[in-house]
């Protein structure tokens, strides 16, 4: 419960730990795009080896990145399976009389999977190596120019800040309501679903009575500090572009290129 | 002595249909003191600090500022650079996710750069020896370690008066302590003016000047000792008397003269051994 203010985050010193947070979203953006580009064996490679490569630089304990696989590994079974029992192309590789299984079949599958495996490792890696706070701010100047047509950029980005830092506080509440309710002869944890389920309402109620009570002080709290709003506002963090960022660029382009050179 | 802060006459109600929380409030708080504003719970005392840097505005009346009125839509943010509030609960005025972003939240909106910022941090956060826990969570922090944080975000804007609104009362003793300690040490150092809104006498009998509410008015102004011997008033509007002056008034009671009021143990035990002493 302790780490959840910086949620999937693996601290560490690597490449990608230290690349700019506006430049990793940049190319977690770029990357679902390319993705699409890819059409064929040599292309999927290609993709196969960045990431891989990407996985290896971050220097991630490989436990992380499964645990964060895990929920959506059964997806990407399902999606291989459909598209090999589905997709009737190519030459006819089994027949079990009921079940028609081509190999354009199986190659679609392998592909469509490939390409759901590659953008889960891809955006997963983000977060494991930045922290939501950096995330924040990160979007937060990536969709400044955003701010001239209207777009509540700034209070987005103190909402979501605001967020993170009270998800902490409301958790630790949560579990003293828990506690004092279940000193009165509550039960949270067993009984049938129904019942559990109706056992949330005397929680849930206390909980937002709280929260909205912290909201008005906090409010009051912020103006009291002199917060009106974005204009005119400086930020005590910095980001800032590196050469590693662009290195990050120039690979991206040149992997751009090749996958547009090589698809079929 | 300079007079920064000057309430005259000031009403207040938080909506039409409802009564007055504040009826004809006068007072002024000079450099360098600190006061403690005392009264029960709804005597209208936290509602004054809040017309003090103009989070509300008075309905009849002015708050003058260093000479800002609060009622200037100008002035407002003058105002609030120069009064700073620490308010009760420790958790809900720490906007930040970390020590340091906290104690940046005021400076980010006065629109400093960066780089004076973060000398205003470190000097602010060393002053209330919260140095070393700079890139720390707020979960990870004690009350009373929250409360100088929020003092460290206080004075890094360099305001000339502090408002302790209620900041110790959800503390324990020790977190208490620290609080009042670091606040002592500004006032004495700095020059800091502080503004203690309590309910607590005992906080209150260190401060320079008192002054009592009831019922959002004032009823009693002057040094504690002066205030102190009108106890029986202070315990009729709710107040509890400061432990030394409770045994005091008791002994009182059973005959025993005490050449003066004592408002703190060591004064009491002063009196206590001097008493019988014949020299």
């Amino acid at each position: 419960m302790q780490n959840i203010i910086i949620g999937q985050y693996v601290p560490g010193q690597s490449f990608i730990h230290k690349l700019d947070p506006r430049a990793k979203l940049l190319t977690a953006f770029l990357f679902v795009i390319i993705v699409f580009l890819a059409n064929n064996w040599i292309t999927y490679v290609l993709l196969g080896a960045f990431t891989l490569l990407a996985i290896f630089v971050s220097k991630l304990p490989l436990r992380y990145i499964y645990n964060g696989l895990k929920p959506i590994l059964l997806v990407i079974i399902l999606t291989f399976l459909l598209h090999v029992f589905l997709t009737k192309e190519g030459p006819l590789l089994l027949d079990l009389g009921f079940l028609e299984v081509y190999e354009g079949g199986v190659e679609q599958g392998i592909f469509i999977s490939l390409r759901l495996l590659f953008l889960i490792l891809i955006t997963s890696l983000l977060t494991l190596t930045t922290t939501p706070i950096d995330i924040t701010v990160g979007i937060e100047t990536l969709l400044g120019p955003m701010k001239k047509i209207g777009l509540p950029v700034h209070e987005f980005a103190l909402m979501m800040s605001i967020a993170l830092r009270f998800i902490p506080t409301l958790l630790e509440e949560t579990e003293k309501i828990m506690k004092a309710q279940s000193a009165r002869g509550a039960q949270f944890s067993s009984g049938p679903i129904k019942e559990r389920l109706k056992s949330i309402v005397p929680l849930l109620v206390p909980l937002f009575v709280s929260a909205f009570k912290r909201a008005e002080d906090l409010a009051m709290a912020m103006e009291a500090r002199g917060y009106r709003g974005g204009e005119g506002r400086t930020s005590i963090r910095l980001l800032k572009w590196s050469g590693k960022d662009t290195t990050l660029f120039i690979i991206l382009l040149l992997l751009c290129v090749s996958l547009l050179l090589l698809r079929s | 002595m300079e007079e920064l802060i000057t309430v005259q006459d000031v009403s207040f109600r938080y909506q039409e249909d409802q009564p007055h929380v504040l009826h004809g409030v006068s007072l002024s708080v000079y450099k360098g003191e600190w006061l403690a504003i005392v009264g029960h719970n709804g005597s209208g005392k936290s509602t004054l600090a809040k017309l003090l840097n103009g989070l509300q505005l008075p309905e009849k009346g002015d708050v003058l500022v260093e000479g800002y009125n609060s009622r200037d839509e100008e002035s407002i943010w003058e105002i609030r650079r120069r009064v700073g509030i620490v308010f009760q609960n420790p958790d809900n005025q720490f906007v930040g996710t970390s020590v340091r972003d906290d104690v940046a939240f005021g400076l980010e909106n006065s629109g400093m750069a960066r780089e004076l910022m973060l000398e205003r941090i470190n000097e602010s956060v060393q002053k209330v020896r919260m140095e070393d826990y700079l890139d720390q969570e707020p979960h990870r922090l004690s009350g009373g370690q929250k409360q100088r944080v929020a003092i460290a975000g206080i004075i890094a804007l360099r305001p000339s008066i502090v408002i302790l609104d209620e900041a110790t009362s959800m503390l324990d003793p020790a977190g208490r302590r620290e609080v009042l300690q670091t606040m002592r040490k500004l006032k004495e150092e700095e020059g800091m003016t502080v503004i203690s809104i309590t309910h607590d006498l005992e906080e209150a009998a260190q401060a320079d000047r008192l002054v009592v509410m009831n019922a959002g008015e004032v009823i009693d102004e002057g040094i504690p000792v002066e205030v102190f011997k009108k106890g029986d008033m202070l315990e009729q509007i709710g107040l509890d008397l400061p432990f030394p002056l409770q045994v005091q008034r008791a002994l009182s009671e059973r005959g025993y003269d005490f050449s003066r009021l004592t408002l703190s143990q060591e004064e009491l035990v002063n009196e206590l051994w001097t008493l019988q002493l014949k020299v």
